[in-house]
């Protein structure tokens, strides 16, 4: 019979290290898709997944059975990608700093091409426009709204699980969500208009 | 009419709203209101952002990577958190920082007579490098400690009676070594950091001046008190700051660029 998540967090706090690989089997897809939603490429959700599972190994002893161990994992790897999110920007004011002097505008798509996934063969295909659309509006959004909007709109979090996250109460999870949600908009909403989101891109 | 507003609108759409019923109503009575809501949900119906397909032997390449590092890592234990904020330990790592700190003062201020008689070679030399690093890794360990405590503390459950000893025993450790790199900060005319420091010691100082026991009332003012100051995000942003100059590569920095990104 297979380990449940808590017989196989119990194991690995007896001295079982092996039953985490039970953890990292059942949950490592799940995080790497929030990871990668949250920070809008591979190798960065990469390094978060990573970053998650090792820091939950660390503080396994702090789970308690209150929440399930998914929603303690992925608060984990919220935070791990909020973290990495604030590093990148970090590093990004950096290399703006650093370069040569140019006009604003100029500079700000720049910043925002250092973030942009990597291109993949399917963005050659006529929705690619609009999947350009929706990850450069995501980047234009702070770490916190974007993290608000990913564990919303994507993972179907509720607003007090999401208020868990960024440690703020109900109202301003709720208002975060609503700021995201209003740039999204206004990115996305002139191709809305003119018919470019016919059939979605589900 | 009154038309509802965005942010409700926006709530409804992700079943958030308080009164569900009442909005259902009114959007079908208000053909405005319904034909924003429309547009609202249309857009966002179409956000996706598909993530990419994971190889299937995805897991066993995630496990052969993380092994290693889990190894290394500390074994997770019911006790690891009391037995990491031991007292004892925190005294041992406080006094090794404070001699760490004793180090950098004495090279920095203690006169050397070499240095005088050859102005020039003062004068060529890497300003402060070397120096700045040493004490950059250890206000690097100490804000690791501290946000350890804090982590601890804010995460901590608070209902009926709260035994935080180890983490008041740790801040008042903390509290010390605080106050000596505090004082370097100033001394070294970097302002942001000091700044960060002191604010740091206001809220080690509250958490050892707690009793060893608290109620879960205490321990929530304490959490609030942690948390409306955002001390916990501070102390990580620096951390990452202080541990970018703590590196050789980051030796040729002068303190004009490090005090602007502190």
């Amino acid at each position: 019979m297979e380990l449940t998540d808590r017989a196989a967090v119990d194991e690995v706090l007896a001295g079982k290290h092996e039953s985490f690989r039970v953890l990292v089997d059942r949950h490592g897809r799940k995080v790497f898709g929030l990871a990668y939603r949250m920070t809008g490429n591979e190798q960065d959700a990469d390094e978060v997944v990573q970053e998650t599972f090792l820091r939950s190994f660390k503080r396994l002893s702090s789970f308690e059975s209150r929440s399930s161990f998914s929603t303690w994992l992925y608060r984990i790897a919220s935070n791990c990608a909020l973290d990495l999110l604030a590093k990148r920007k970090q590093d990004k004011l950096h290399l703006v700093e650093n370069e040569r002097p140019e006009e604003d505008g100029n500079r700000e798509e720049r910043a925002l091409e250092y973030a942009a996934p990597d291109p993949d063969p399917e963005r050659m295909l006529l929705s690619s426009e609009l999947r350009d659309r929706v990850a450069k509006a995501m980047q234009r959004l702070t770490a916190v709204e974007r993290t608000a909007f990913v564990l919303r709109h994507f993972e179907g979090q509720s607003i007090s699980e999401i208020g868990a996250v960024l440690k703020v109460k109900d109202e301003a999870v709720k208002n975060t969500i609503f700021r995201a949600v209003k740039k999204m908009r206004g990115e996305l909403e002139p191709f809305t208009a003119a018919g470019a989101l016919k059939g979605g891109l589900r | 009419m009154t038309h509802v507003s965005e942010q409700d609108l926006v709530l409804y759409f992700y079943g958030d709203a308080d009164t569900p019923a009442l909005l259902d109503q009114h959007l079908a009575d208000c053909p405005e209101c319904s034909a924003e809501f429309a547009r609202l949900r249309t857009t966002l119906s179409a956000i996706d952002f598909p993530v990419p397909e994971r190889a299937p032997e995805y897991e066993a390449q995630l496990w052969s990577t993380l092994r290693p590092r889990l190894q290394q890592a500390d074994a997770p234990k019911r006790s690891f958190w009391s037995a990491a904020l031991q007292p004892r330990r925190w005294a041992i790592a406080g006094a090794l920082a404070a001699i760490v700190v004793a180090a950098f003062l004495a090279g920095r201020y203690l006169p050397r007579g070499k240095e005088k008689s050859n102005p020039e070679m003062v004068q060529k030399a890497p300003a402060r490098s070397g120096g700045d690093r040493v004490l950059m890794v250890a206000v690097g360990d100490h804000l690791d400690r501290t946000e350890m405590v804090l982590v601890e503390l804010v995460n901590a459950r608070a209902e009926g009676k709260v035994d935080i000893s180890a983490e008041r025993g740790a801040a008042q450790e903390l509290v010390n070594s605080n106050r000596l790199y505090r004082e370097t900060a100033q001394h070294d005319k970097d302002p942001e950091l000091a700044s960060m420091l002191d604010q740091v010691e206001r809220v080690l100082v509250d958490i050892a001046h707690h009793p060893d026991s608290v109620s879960g009332k205490e321990l929530e003012e304490l959490q609030q008190h942690i948390e409306s100051q955002g001390i916990l995000f501070k102390v990580r942003v620096v951390e990452s700051k202080v541990k970018a100059r703590s590196r050789p590569e980051s030796a040729g920095a002068t303190k004009k660029e490090t005090s602007s990104t502190l």
